[in-house]
């Protein structure tokens, strides 16, 4: 188990190998995916990976395919690609196939790039060592699909280009040993082409590459090549409309112009090969995307929106009406008969939905302040952040302090009392929220989400987002029979920096969502899960607050009673910031009787540390829990 | 203290413009009959608002002799009342006809005696309030008080404080002394009360209640608890901008006891025609333009004008910027497109508009750099040789060594004779003694017995022979570790600005991220000018007495002591404030009084300390973070150039960490250090984001943030790096347990790979 852990942690996960090419591609405008295999695509300035490989490949032998794409992209780049579409255009009219040229050029300009990149970056030596240790197929030789292989499976031009690359490595590296089966055709033939290739490969220029390669290597290769039959007339018709469509890819990358994929995508291979592949890749991709990535359709939460094919989010006008009624519930599903799909819960949709209702409590709503302005006013204890609070005392400028002025013999360092201040009264710097969600029956069964679910889970995607942006620490819990941490304090790391407004992305708790769903729904064990809930919140610094969303009463009342009662004991020990609150929305519960619970009285006086309001319709739980994190920061 | 600037000029000082003590402000009797503009004259007992003649105010200067009444407790004649009139230095020379509006309404008021003279103007910062305030004071010949308040005024601080003090016996007791507002009120000056709305409430209230009562009630005098009439001349005139940051709301109480149509006076920016003549005649006087025979450009000026108005007016940015352009900006913006022969759109970019809000800056620069192209001032007759960098900077990505500075001045003050001397195994001698004022001193020698200007090889040899550290007093030279280590296109340009700016005795404002060269560059500046330099670090709890003034027991009297900085201002040494906008607004405003015409700060004894001609301020700020507090209008504006700062572009820092590097360093290590820090800062900013075609994609923004945040090193945390190691080999090992050390095991896992490809690895 340990040995199958360290293994995973040695092996990059997708979002690491994508930080890792974020890092290395800098400020170049290029977006890195996963696909069907590692591409460059330069109309759409898109990287794919194949994530399948991430647990097979070596970390450095991943990084140095990364780096070798960023060679491409940067290299050769959408203009490359324009100028090698004409150079096969040329090609495929004097006989040799487009795609058949194609193998031979990506090989070379493979060698260009990467000697390139390397002369930029020299530390990436050991990176593209690694990758070519063994001769990577990073451009699949289907140029000839249905042509009958030589040898393996394979042609003998392949073998010719997998010996260029080969003998590349090997003299870069001298670590392989030349392949001892290499038929004697393509030896020689790579032996004579040699010099060749290497001076294509160290022409900076593109064109220059191609006259070398036009003129030195084309004619062996066109040999090896007539050693298999040429494919027909149809297939090289279609290959001149591969490269209509290549030659013009440098043109289309500020095309806003719809993706026209090929049907014979899978058919063509080189550049345009790896264009069109990573086309079909970058269009499972975004399929991809729309299906995993947070935050970006709904075609997850409903049949229909499966069915139907939507594109992106939904813009707020798509929402459509006010924006407290249009909740989540009814954007993830619009129809009546149509549930949310919890299993597969996406949150960062779910924010993308509540993006207004969570901006207005942080930014504000132009009336009054959000939050983050308040927060920052109060830990900075004013409520006018850029007025000095006034001093309390004269002598605060080396005034004398009139009240002894014998100080001024007696004690002259003390008679100007130079610096001294007084706490601002509303200083509150630090702030933890935990609440806890009642997963009883009566509100979820597994496979059967009720509304009171769907706003459960609301209220909690607004109390995690409002958390998460403020950076106040916070706990979820789930509870029944059982309390389960869903999201503990522990969790609640965030980067030191300040990150701009643009930059931040929303953390994905989906994975919260999905557990609360799928625990055991039962009793409203409550009393038991605030004792817990307490006992968390106690080592957090600053104002506390416990909210509690249940729709029934307690299964134990006179514990909860209890746990009420300790709570407000142990307040009376804790100075006024430090002091912890419980706030309780009961839906559609007896008044009378959940006010009994939450709120029991002493000695004929209601306890200060807990609430308990009782809500009609849990559509405004919602509401209430956001505007109750809002007062209790506030302090109002 | 000779005058640097003076000597950099070649004629006389920049700062001339200011009185060089009260004594020599006596208008009142040097006047002849003196033009204001075409609707004011100025004769020696009368003054003419548009032909209607008002007379002025005849000063005595006889001490009152009544020995009733105690020294200390400043009810005396008013002696200095001749020196508190202000100067013609300190007024507007050229009224335009918005200006006398306000003139004569201010004369009309005070004229009747029935009407106190309590006049509130109201308006943007930069629109010349305080200076029509003090124009008038001038032409009536009315000795003022002026004063700044700010969030921790107390009361104290102008009503009544309590003294010790020792009478001829030596016995000791307290008193309640008073304060320069109830002094004005008693000796009849005016008082000018700058950013009234700054001011607590309380405060306010004790001011309106004498100015309603006419009376001022004083308690604990030496004569017990006393009531005093209000002289007929006392008035007050206040000036107010409600926006400002740090200022309260204005009540409607105060306004209206102002006088609503009478001293409640709003006064707003003059129209185009008006200010571009008033442009022209600020322009025209400052000494530097004087001295370099610059003529204002008429078509110029309109055409700046015409921009101002435009950027004030406009829809979508006029609302942020309508108090950041004021007639003063444009004199600085003009001034140092003269100095600089820069084209006004980028002195404007780089130096000026760099005053608006980051959200509408890169618009408003648009809407200059259209309005303005390439349009430069005309040269003046005499060039700037040598004192600023000369116009030809290094290349796009190249970085050059400093040039040398200017030659050090020679050590020309004998050293005393009872000091000690001591002589260095390297022939220096050192004599350790006190200055006159009783400070300690170093005086150093070379072998031969020729003073030293620069004593710090002799300091330094004198901790590492003797072991003794000895103080010195405040003022020093930077030397070459502490200023840039080389400079790059984007440094030069702002070195350039920053000197012109100077010269013109306007402060600089740099502000940018830690770490890219701020206070560095200041020090430059004096290096290469050799300043002597006090450098302060600001926090939020930086208080103005921190900065000006505390009282102190001494020989069993209180007196006020001045702290460092009113010393260094005194002194006339360049002060390099840092941090600077980490201090609260009240702490920002002391620049206020120094860079006004008239460059002084009062103290709360209403004394009034002014700034030496050499004397300049420097001030390093970050952009925005935690503890940042906005500089308020009225603070920028007295900047003669806000400086944006950034980390350079990668070339740029690649070139910096090459020159200091030399060839001990591998440059691949250094360009991957800088290549590596650019995207990190990209991603922190939110340049790389979502937004962007190669966004994060499904990057989690945690792990994003804390690779970033472990290589956005800043520029100076390389160059530390890179001057302390000794090889290649080191200088990676150090930066990568700087990256790596305490990072998580995902972040590793990440930065490994990547250091590696940056040959980091």
């Amino acid at each position: 188990m340990a040995a199958k852990a360290s293994e995973t942690e040695s092996h990059l996960t997708p979002s690491e190998l994508e930080t890792a090419a974020r890092m290395i591609l800098g400020h170049d405008r290029i977006r890195v995916l996963p696909g069907s295999w590692w591409s460059y695509i330069p109309c759409d300035n898109l990287i794919t990976y194949p994530a399948q490989l991430l647990g097979e490949w070596s970390t450095g032998r991943l990084i140095g395919a990364i780096c070798h794409e960023t060679a491409e992209a940067r290299y050769t780049g959408a203009h490359g690609s324009s100028v090698v579409g004409r150079w096969l255009r040329a090609q495929s009219q004097k006989g040799l196939p487009a795609g058949t040229a194609m193998l031979l050029v990506n090989t070379i300009n493979d060698m260009r790039v990467n000697r390139i990149y390397l002369q930029n970056y020299p530390g990436a030596r050991g990176l593209f060592r690694e990758l070519y240790s063994e001769v990577p197929e990073l451009h699949p030789k289907d140029d000839r699909a249905d042509d009958t292989p030589d040898r393996d499976g394979r042609l003998v031009h392949h073998l010719f280009v997998d010996a260029l690359t080969d003998r590349w490595a090997r003299e870069e590296w001298g670590q392989q040993a030349p392949a001892d089966d290499v038929p004697e055709v393509v030896r020689r033939a790579t032996e004579k082409a040699w010099s060749s290739v290497q001076k294509a490969a160290e022409s900076d220029d593109m064109e220059k590459m191609l006259d070398v390669i036009r003129k030195k290597v084309v004619p062996a290769y066109r040999k090896l090549v007539e050693l298999t039959p040429l494919p027909s007339y149809a297939a090289a018709a279609d290959d001149l409309e591969m490269l209509d469509r290549a030659e013009t890819a440098g043109g289309q990358l500020d095309s806003d112009a719809p993706r026209d994929l090929p049907e014979d995508a899978d058919s063509i291979s080189g550049i345009e090969g790896d264009i069109e592949r990573a086309r079909a890749a970058a269009r499972s991709a975004d399929e991809a995307e729309s299906d995993d990535k947070a935050g970006r359709r709904l075609q997850r939460f409903s049949a229909r929106d499966r069915a139907g094919g939507r594109h992106g989010p939904p813009s707020a006008a798509e929402l459509g009406g006010d924006r407290w009624t249009t909740s989540l519930v009814q954007q993830m599903r619009e129809e009546e008969d149509q549930q949310i799909d919890y299993i597969r819960f996406d949150y960062r949709l779910a924010v993308s939905i509540l993006e207004d209702q969570i901006r207005e409590t942080i930014d504000g709503d132009g009336r009054r302040p959000g939050l983050a302005a308040i927060m920052d006013r109060r830990r900075h204890g004013m409520n006018d952040a850029l007025r000095r609070p006034r001093k309390q005392r004269t002598g605060d400028q080396g005034e004398i302090d009139v009240e002894h002025p014998e100080r001024l013999l007696t004690d002259p360092v003390a008679a100007f009392l130079k610096g001294v201040r007084i706490p601002r009264e509303d200083r509150q710097r630090d702030f933890a929220s935990a609440i806890l969600l009642d997963i009883s029956g009566s509100m979820v069964q597994k496979g059967y989400p009720t509304r009171k679910f769907d706003r459960l889970v609301e209220t909690t995607v607004l109390f995690i987002e409002i958390h998460e942006r403020l950076r106040i620490p916070f706990e979820v819990f789930g509870f029944s029979s059982n309390v389960t941490p869903l999201w503990s304090f522990a969790d609640c790391r965030w980067p030191r920096g300040i990150l701009s407004d643009r930059s931040y992305e929303p953390r994905d708790h989906s994975e919260s969502f999905r557990r609360l769903y799928e625990l055991d729904h039962k009793d409203t064990d409550d009393a038991g899960a605030l004792r817990t809930a307490i006992e968390r919140c106690q080592a957090q610094d600053g104002l506390k607050s416990i909210f509690v969303v249940t729709d029934g009463i307690s299964s134990d009342p006179s514990e909860l009673r209890r746990v009420l009662m300790d709570l407000d004991r142990g307040n009376r020990g804790r100075s006024e910031n430090q002091r912890m609150k419980v706030l309780a929305f009961g839906v559609g519960v007896v008044k009378s009787e959940f006010q009994l619970a939450y709120q029991p009285a002493q000695f004929g006086k209601v306890l200060n540390s807990c609430t308990g309001l009782v809500v009609d319709d849990m559509t405004d739980v919602p509401r209430l829990v956001r505007d109750a994190v809002d007062e209790r920061i506030r302090m109002i | 203290m000779k005058n640097v600037f003076r000597g950099l000029l070649g004629g006389p000082s920049p700062a001339d413009d200011r009185p060089q003590s009260p004594s020599s402000a006596a208008p009142s009797q040097t006047v002849s009959t003196v033009q204001f503009g075409p609707e004011v004259r100025m004769g020696e007992d009368w003054f003419e608002v548009r032909g209607r003649r008002f007379p002025r105010r005849q000063l005595s200067a006889a001490k009152t002799s009544s020995e009733a009444l105690p020294r200390q407790i400043g009810l005396v004649g008013d002696s200095d009342a001749v020196a508190a009139v202000p100067t013609r230095d300190e007024v507007f020379l050229h009224l335009t006809p918005h200006m006398v509006d306000v003139l004569e309404r201010i004369a009309d008021i005070d004229e009747n005696p029935r009407l106190g003279t309590f006049v509130l103007l109201t308006g943007p910062t930069g629109c010349g309030k305080t200076t029509l305030a003090k124009t008038f004071c001038h032409v009536a010949n009315q000795p003022l008080t002026e004063l700044n308040f700010s969030g921790d005024t107390t009361l104290a601080d102008f009503f009544r404080r309590t003294e010790v003090v020792t009478d001829d016996v030596g016995n000791q007791s307290t008193l309640a002394a008073l304060g320069p507002a109830a002094r004005a009120m008693l000796l009849g000056r005016k008082l000018i009360v700058n950013e009234i709305n700054m001011l607590p409430p309380d405060l306010i209230s004790v001011i309106t209640h004498s100015m309603d009562t006419g009376r001022l009630l004083l308690s604990g005098t030496e004569f017990g608890n006393i009531e005093i009439e209000l002289h007929e001349q006392f008035g007050i005139i206040a000036t107010a901008n409600p926006n400002y940051v740090g200022t309260a709301e204005m009540g409607r109480s105060l306004q209206r006891r102002f006088g609503l149509g009478l001293g409640s006076v709003p006064v707003a920016f003059l129209p185009p025609a008006e200010e571009a003549e008033s442009l022209l005649v600020e322009f025209a006087r400052s000494p530097v333009m004087t001295s370099l025979g610059a003529t204002p450009d008429e078509g110029l000026s309109s055409r700046l004008v015409a921009l101002a108005d435009a950027i004030r007016n406009h829809h979508e940015v006029g609302g942020q910027m309508r108090d950041r352009i004021s007639t003063r900006t444009l004199v600085h913006w003009l001034s140092l497109g003269q100095l600089t022969d820069l084209p006004l759109s980028e002195v404007g970019a780089r130096a000026v508009l760099t005053i608006a809000p980051p959200a509408i800056r890169d618009q408003v620069v648009q809407i200059s750099t259209s309005a303005l192209g390439l349009v430069r001032t005309a040269p003046g007759k005499r060039k700037l040789d040598g004192a600023l960098l000369p116009d030809d900077p290094p290349d796009d990505g190249e970085a050059v060594a400093l040039p040398s500075p200017l030659r050090a001045g020679t050590a020309d003050e004998e050293s005393p004779g009872d000091g000690e001397r001591i002589t260095l195994p390297s022939g220096r001698a050192a004599v350790l003694g006190r200055d006159d004022g009783g400070a300690p001193r170093l005086w150093a020698y070379d072998p031969d017995g020729r003073p030293l200007p620069d004593a710090s090889a002799v300091r330094a040899e004198l901790r590492r022979e003797r072991g003794i550290n000895f103080p010195m007093p405040l003022g020093h030279l930077p030397g070459r570790r502490d200023i840039l280590p080389c400079l790059t296109q984007s440094t030069w340009t702002a070195i350039r600005l920053t000197q012109a700016t100077l010269l013109l005795n306007r402060p600089v404002f740099l502000r940018g991220p830690t770490g890219t060269g701020k206070s560095a560059l200041a020090r430059t500046v004096a290096h290469l000018w050799n300043l002597p330099t006090v450098e302060f670090a600001f926090t939020g709890e930086t208080a103005k007495s921190d900065l000006t003034a505390v009282r102190q027991l001494r020989h069993g009297a209180t007196k006020w002591s001045l702290q460092a900085f009113l010393e260094a201002v005194q002194s006339g040494f360049l002060v390099i404030a840092n941090e600077y906008n980490t201090a609260y607004p009240d702490v920002h405003s002391i620049i206020n009084g120094l860079f006004d015409k008239a460059g002084l700060v009062t103290l709360p004894d209403g004394s009034e300390i002014r700034a030496h001609p050499d004397f300049r301020l420097i001030a390093t700020g970050f952009p925005d973070g935690p503890g940042v507090k906005p500089l308020n209008e009225g603070v920028e504006n007295r900047f003669g150039a806000i400086v944006a700062f950034d980390y350079p572009p990668r070339r740029e820092e690649q070139a910096i960490l090459n020159f200091i590097a030399g060839d001990r360093m591998s440059t691949a290590s250094l360009g991957g250090m800088a290549e590596l820090a650019s995207v990190a800062r990209a991603i922190l900013r939110g340049d790389i984001g979502s937004e962007f075609d190669g966004g994060l994609g499904n990057v989690p923004p945690d792990v994003a943030a804390s690779v970033a945040e472990r290589t956005a090193l800043t520029t100076a945390e390389m160059v530390t790096l890179i001057q302390g190691a000794r090889d290649n080999d080191e200088l990676v090992r150090w930066y990568r347990r700087g990256v790596l050390e305490g990072a998580s095991a995902e972040v590793t896992r990440v930065l490994e790979p990547v250091l590696t490809n940056y040959s980091l690895g």
